[in-house]
Formats: C-alpha cells, sequence, structure tokens
C-alpha cells in the first residue's frame, strides 16, 4: 500500500456559519424573523464543553466557522485528503416548511463558502441537507445540487416522528440512489417537535442523552430492511455519522434472530438483516464506540466483518472529537487503511491525492 | 422467606433426591379465565378487564403468539399457560426444568396508577393462591410480586405484604413505565425491594402499551419484538447508572428478563467513555458505570442474541464480566419458547453452561442444591 491509499479523510465534519443569524438573511422575507433553535440546542446543555476548546472563535465567530482553522485543526492537524461537510439543521422545526427554506438556505451558503470561496484546494465535500417529511421539496432540492462537483451525499436529521423505512419517504431515497448519493443520518442535537430522544422519553442527565442519541439510529436501519428498501433502490447507501456501531451491531443479532422466525410478514427482505450491512450501511466511527482495549477494539471489528462498514470521522469541531492518530492506535494495518479513508474514498468517489504535491 | 420453603424441600430429601441442574427464570402462568383473576380485584376495576386487546402486526395472531402445543384445551379461555397439569408436564418433565421463577402472563401496564396497583395486587394474590399454592405441592413454582411502578405507595405496601412469603422471591415490573427507572419518584419501590432482599426484574411489556422506538412506530413485528425491550433496557440501565440508584443501594440487583444482554456491553463501553468525560455532572457517581453494571445487573438469556460467529457472544461476555450475570429462561409457553438442550451454543463450554443454566439463578433467588423427586 503506497502512503497516497492511506491518506485520511475526515468523513463528517461540521461548518458552521459565523452568527447563529446568517442563515435568516437567506430565507425568503417571510420567514427572515423566523426564530431558529441555535445549533446544539435543546433540553440539556453540555455540561462540559458544546465544542472544542481550540475550534472557538477569536472575534466572537461561532466555534468552526473560521475557515483557516478548521482547514488547520481538521485537514492538517488529521492529516486529511478531504473532509466531507455535514451542517446541521435545526431538529424539526414546527413548521416544516420553514425546515425546508433553511434547507435551501443552509445548501446555498455551503455552495458558496466552503464549496465554493473556501474550497480552492478542492478539498472540501458537502451534503444536500433535505427534509423527508416534506419529500416533494427534498426531491427537488436533491435535483438542485446533485450536479454540483461538490457535493456527493445527501443529510437528513436522525430526529424523527416516522421511522425512514415509511413508504411516505421512498421518493426522496430513491433521487438519492438514481444520482449516487449516500444519505447521511446524523442528530441536529436541536429543539423542534420531535420530542424525547429515548423510548421512555427524558432522560435526567446529558449522559444519558447523549449516550442514547446514536443508539436511535437502529430503528431507522431495521425500518430500510423492513420495509425492503434496498431491495427496492439497490444503489442506496445510508451512513449513521452519531457512533454507536457496536451497539447497533449486537442489536443487529437480534433483528436478524427474529428476522428468522418472522419473515413471513415481510417475504421480500431476502436476506438477513445484517447481510444488507456491507453493501447499503455505512457508521461513523466516534469516540466512545468500541472496546476500550486496543487489541478487543480491533478485534470486535474483525469478527463481525465490521472493516467495510466504517468510516473515520473528527466530528470537528464538537467536544467529542475523534483524533485520526487515536482511532488509527486501535486498529489493524488493513483496518487503518479502510477505515481510515479507503472507505469513504470509495463511497463519495475521491480521488487518490498525491501527496506532498501542494 | 424462600428459606422456609426450601427447608420444606430439603425436609423430602430424606427420602429421594436429585441434584438441581436446570432454573428457568421466565415462564407465563396464565389465569384459567378472567374470573380467576377478577376475583381478587375490587370490583370497580373490572370493566378494565373488558378490553379487548391485540397486537396490531399480521404475524402474532397466530395462536396469540404462543407455542401451538401449549394450549390448554379445557379452558373458557384457552389461552396458553393456563393449564396448570399442562404446564407442569410440559416444563418440569418434558423440559427438565428443576424450579421455574413465574411472570404473570400479560404484560401490559395500566396508565391509571390506582387501577394498576388493583390489578397488580390481583394478579399477586391469584399467584400467591394458585400457583404458588394450589399447584405448588412439588414446590419448584418460585413467585414474582408485580408492582405499580407509578404508584411507588401502592407498590411498597405490595413488596411488604408479599416479602414474607417463601414461595415469591423477586419484585417485577414490566419496562414500558416512563422516565426510565432511575428517576428519583421510583427510588422508594427499588430501596424497598433491596432491603427485602428481593431482586427486582424488569420483563418487556405487551400491547396497547409497549416500549416504543425512539423515532417512531415499529411497523412489523419483527422490528418490534427485536428492538423494544433492549433500546427501553438501554435507557432503564443508563438512568439507574447515571442517576446514582446503584450508588446508593448497592445490594439492589436487577434483571433484565427477556431483552437479550451483548447490547449492555457496548453500552457499557459507552457510559464509561462518555462518564470520563462528563463526570462534572453526576458526582454522585464513585464507580465507572461499567462497575456499577457488572456488580448489580443480570440477565435471561431467552432470546441472546445469535451472532453468526457464536464465539463472539462468548467473547463479550467475557469482556463485560458476564459469566456470572447470565441466567436460563425458557419464556414458556411463548412462541420463542426456548428447549434448555439446544439454547445455548456449543461454543460456550460446560463450566458456562452450568453457571448459566443454574448455578447464578440458584444463588440469586436463594433455591437449594437438591430437590425432591416427585412422588
Amino acid at each position: 500500500v503506497t502512503p497516497a491509499a492511506e491518506g485520511v479523510v475526515d468523513a463528517c465534519c461540521h461548518p458552521i456559519p459565523v452568527h447563529a443569524g446568517d442563515l435568516n438573511a437567506r430565507l425568503p422575507r417571510q420567514y427572515r424573523d423566523q426564530r431558529l433553535p441555535p445549533p446544539l440546542g435543546g433540553v440539556w446543555a453540555n455540561p462540559v464543553n458544546d465544542y472544542l476548546p481550540e475550534a472557538r472563535q477569536a472575534e466572537g465567530g461561532l466555534p468552526g466557522s473560521d475557515p483557516a482553522n478548521l482547514y488547520e485543526q481538521v485537514l492538517v492537524r488529521q492529516d486529511a485528503d478531504f473532509a466531507v461537510l455535514v451542517p446541521l439543521a435545526r431538529g424539526l422545526l414546527a413548521d416544516p416548511q420553514v425546515g425546508v427554506a433553511l434547507d435551501r438556505a443552509t445548501n446555498e451558503w455551503l455552495a458558496e463558502t466552503w464549496l465554493g470561496e473556501h474550497n480552492r484546494q478542492d478539498r472540501y465535500r458537502g451534503s444536500i441537507r433535505v427534509s423527508p417529511r416534506a419529500p416533494i421539496d427534498a426531491v427537488a432540492e436533491i435535483a438542485r445540487w446533485a450536479d454540483h462537483p461538490g457535493f456527493v451525499q445527501v443529510a437528513v436529521p436522525l430526529e424523527s416522528n416516522v421511522t425512514y423505512g415509511d413508504p411516505m419517504f421512498l421518493p426522496v431515497w430513491e433521487a438519492a440512489a438514481d444520482r449516487g448519493l449516500p444519505v447521511v443520518v446524523h442528530s441536529d442535537h436541536a429543539g423542534g417537535v420531535h420530542g424525547a430522544p429515548t423510548p421512555l422519553g427524558y432522560p435526567l442527565t446529558y449522559l444519558e442523552a447523549y449516550t442514547q442519541t446514536a443508539f436511535a439510529a437502529l430503528a431507522h436501519l431495521a425500518s430500510l430492511i423492513a420495509h425492503g428498501t434496498f431491495e427496492r433502490l439497490p444503489r442506496l447507501t445510508f451512513v449513521f455519522a452519531d457512533g454507536g456501531f457496536d451497539y447497533l451491531q449486537t442489536l443487529i443479532w437480534r433483528v436478524d434472530k427474529d428476522w428468522r422466525s418472522g419473515r413471513a410478514e415481510v417475504p421480500w427482505v431476502d436476506r438477513t438483516p445484517s447481510g444488507y450491512l456491507a453493501d447499503h450501511v455505512r457508521f461513523v466511527v466516534h469516540a466512545g464506540d468500541g472496546e476500550g482495549d486496543p487489541e478487543a477494539y480491533a478485534e470486535f471489528i474483525e469478527l463481525n466483518g465490521l472493516e467495510p462498514c466504517l468510516l473515520y470521522a473528527s466530528n470537528y469541531p464538537h467536544w467529542d472529537h475523534l483524533d485520526a492518530a487515536q482511532l488509527r492506535s486501535m486498529l489493524t494495518p488493513a483496518q487503518r487503511t479502510s477505515i481510515l479513508g479507503g472507505n469513504a474514498r470509495v463511497l463519495y468517489g475521491l480521488p487518490v491525492m498525491q501527496r506532498g504535491a501542494t | 422467606m424462600a428459606v422456609t420453603l426450601n427447608e420444606a424441600t430439603r425436609q423430602t430429601e430424606a427420602t429421594e433426591s436429585v441434584p438441581v441442574t436446570l432454573v428457568d427464570c421466565d415462564a407465563h402462568p396464565a389465569p384459567a379465565g378472567k374470573e380467576e383473576l377478577l376475583q381478587f380485584m375490587p370490583k370497580r376495576w373490572h370493566y378494565l378487564e373488558k378490553a379487548p386487546v391485540g397486537v396490531p402486526y399480521r404475524l402474532d395472531v397466530v395462536n396469540d403468539g404462543a407455542r401451538v402445543d401449549a394450549r390448554p384445551k379445557d379452558f373458557a379461555l384457552g389461552m396458553a399457560g393456563a393449564d396448570p397439569e399442562l404446564f407442569r408436564r410440559q416444563l418440569l418433565e418434558q423440559a427438565g426444568v428443576d424450579f421455574v421463577v413465574l411472570i404473570y402472563h400479560t404484560s401490559q401496564n395500566i396508565p391509571a396508577p390506582d387501577a394498576d396497583a388493583a390489578r397488580c395486587s390481583a394478579i399477586n394474590e391469584w399467584m400467591a393462591a394458585y400457583w404458588l399454592e394450589r399447584y405448588n405441592d412439588h414446590g419448584r413454582y418460585r413467585g414474582s410480586i408485580r408492582l405499580p411502578m407509578h404508584n411507588p405507595s401502592a407498590a411498597v405496601a405490595e413488596l411488604d405484604r408479599w416479602a414474607d412469603h417463601p414461595a415469591f422471591v423477586q419484585a417485577m415490573a414490566v419496562g414500558s413505565y416512563s422516565p426510565a427507572f432511575g428517576h428519583p419518584a421510583y427510588e422508594p419501590i427499588f430501596r424497598a425491594a433491596s432491603e427485602r432482599g428481593l431482586p427486582f426484574a424488569i420483563h418487556p411489556a405487551n400491547w396497547p402499551i409497549v416500549e416504543p422506538s425512539a423515532v417512531g412506530p415499529w411497523t412489523y413485528f419483527f422490528e418490534w419484538h427485536s428492538q423494544a425491550a433492549p433500546t427501553a433496557y438501554t435507557s432503564h440501565m443508563a438512568s439507574m447508572v447515571c442517576n446514582g440508584l446503584f450508588e446508593r443501594l448497592p445490594d439492589l440487583k436487577v434483571v433484565f428478563v427477556e431483552g437479550g444482554l451483548s447490547w449492555s456491553h457496548a453500552l457499557a463501553n459507552h457510559l464509561d467513555r462518555n462518564w470520563a468525560r462528563l463526570k462534572a455532572e453526576v458526582p454522585a457517581l464513585t464507580l465507572a458505570p461499567s462497575e456499577y453494571l457488572r456488580r448489580q445487573t443480570l440477565f435471561s438469556t431467552q432470546p441472546a442474541e445469535e451472532p453468526p460467529n457464536p464465539d463472539a457472544l462468548v467473547q463479550i461476555l467475557d469482556r463485560m464480566g458476564g459469566r456470572d450475570r447470565v441466567m436460563f429462561a425458557t419464556d414458556y409457553p411463548h412462541f420463542d419458547y426456548d428447549d434448555p438442550r439446544t439454547a445455548l451454543p456449543r461454543a460456550m463450554g460446560d463450566d458456562l453452561r452450568r453457571q448459566i443454566m443454574c448455578e447464578t439463578a440458584r444463588a440469586l433467588y436463594g433455591l437449594p442444591r437438591t430437590r425432591a423427586v416427585a412422588a
């Protein structure tokens, strides 16, 4: 393996507008005075820090808003060739039309700034934000940006009042699959009308809420499989970007087990549910994932065949940042190649950079 | 407590006895017709039992989710688990179970706390009168004290009422109560169970009040049946740990029934890592979350996860310190009944198998090493 092929790809980092109100100026006139929930707002305050201390901006801009900082702290410090940018939305806004307007504003902002003026080296890739509960608008937004060379996937919130296998969402996933765009699911960690983040309501601590956020991806994943989504859309890939691959893996065994006795109900599901993972599902690795012991960490991935499914991400500028060097130290040489960059390169069609050429 | 009954069992050892090798931690007797339960309930609540209960999935309609051969022929109700003779024959004789921990079959809670308390109370009286006394001449049934979690004073009273009964060996509630069980409103109940030396079992709920997903309803039976219990148990477990319940009640044992187990190791890893950075929020914790879980939580096997490589399950058991935290269960008479002869993967080996099939439950529930052979 040449050093070039081992270049890191950061599959999920979060650029943020300089000021919380910046996107309002891009909204249609009737929504400009809309009060948007702040980024990382919601029920709990992180008792320690929402953002990496070094991501804070001297001039009062939001963390993650300064191009020079993000370049230095993501691309340079992680020695990454590319960073895939996933701007977060603000949770499920009460009026879905405001959510649609915010999606459009976010995509225009991302195209002008991070995929435009900040992207002279062509090392950023972006995500098209859509609202799946407004499927017609979501399909139109995908069509609007799909040919833009900087957008490589479609981004939707983890938060939903309906699991993502529901047929109402199928046109959105179809539009993404037809364009060869993966769909990334990431929590907005924001307020809005979604309600509690756990099956049993609002937890009492941030520690519980934060720990369980990623686990909600399981219900979306099982729903997508149960409804036959991947059978209908063989080119579709879902990327679950909140972490938790270890938790999801153990519960997919259970989904497999119940599918064996319950498959009469879903005759269109042709494979064991876990059999869809390698072809259709990717998990972004988070700092809280996996075994604490490095040997056990790599072994779990190996034993469960997860190597093709995992993508490294910095999660910059959030507090739960994962350092590429830290992940590298937990992986076998083969896993390093695929998980730190190879898998993302294939998924997003990224070229191999001649390192040191710039 | 259980000592009395065990002493009674031991006295018969003089005649003829066999070693105890198989304990079933989750089997479900049912009343033979509604009247059998209603006789223990105040009349004002009888109308609640009229509500027909159904599962909104096509699949579960088949035989009400029960083993086809477990449905009795002699009762008007016809509910699986209601025929004591069939129950005894299939579980004690055919499956060869030495002791059975019984959990009442119907699993949803009633939203009104006073009605829920009346129903739990009736369930306990019924279980004591029928399954722990009338049908228990062999002394091989043990019971679970069902508790109304949204009615803490009634729940504690119910614990007081039954704690000295020799055959009730644990407290029990369904898992569908919200908020999760680390909320301080529940603490008097857990404290009372802990002080009386009773383990606390959580069993999944059944329709119409079930554990939901965090992102919308389950569409298919297998989605619900595979995810509802483990994801709700995840919330309960995180809640009990993070809010200091295990710190304040170090002797409390909580048994997570019918929800699998390997996910709990992933949860413990996440909690440990996140706690390391968020300690400031939960100053009451003096141990890492995984240490409380290791010390105070147990699991029943049915339905254990079945990874394609069975070694993966054994490895997780070892890493989570789980060899003495897992107890065999059949879930008789339900359709996904686990046969003790085939339930565990061969990869487990004899020592671990013995631990799971018998020893952990025997110690937790204070069961004897031998039992009398049926006359």
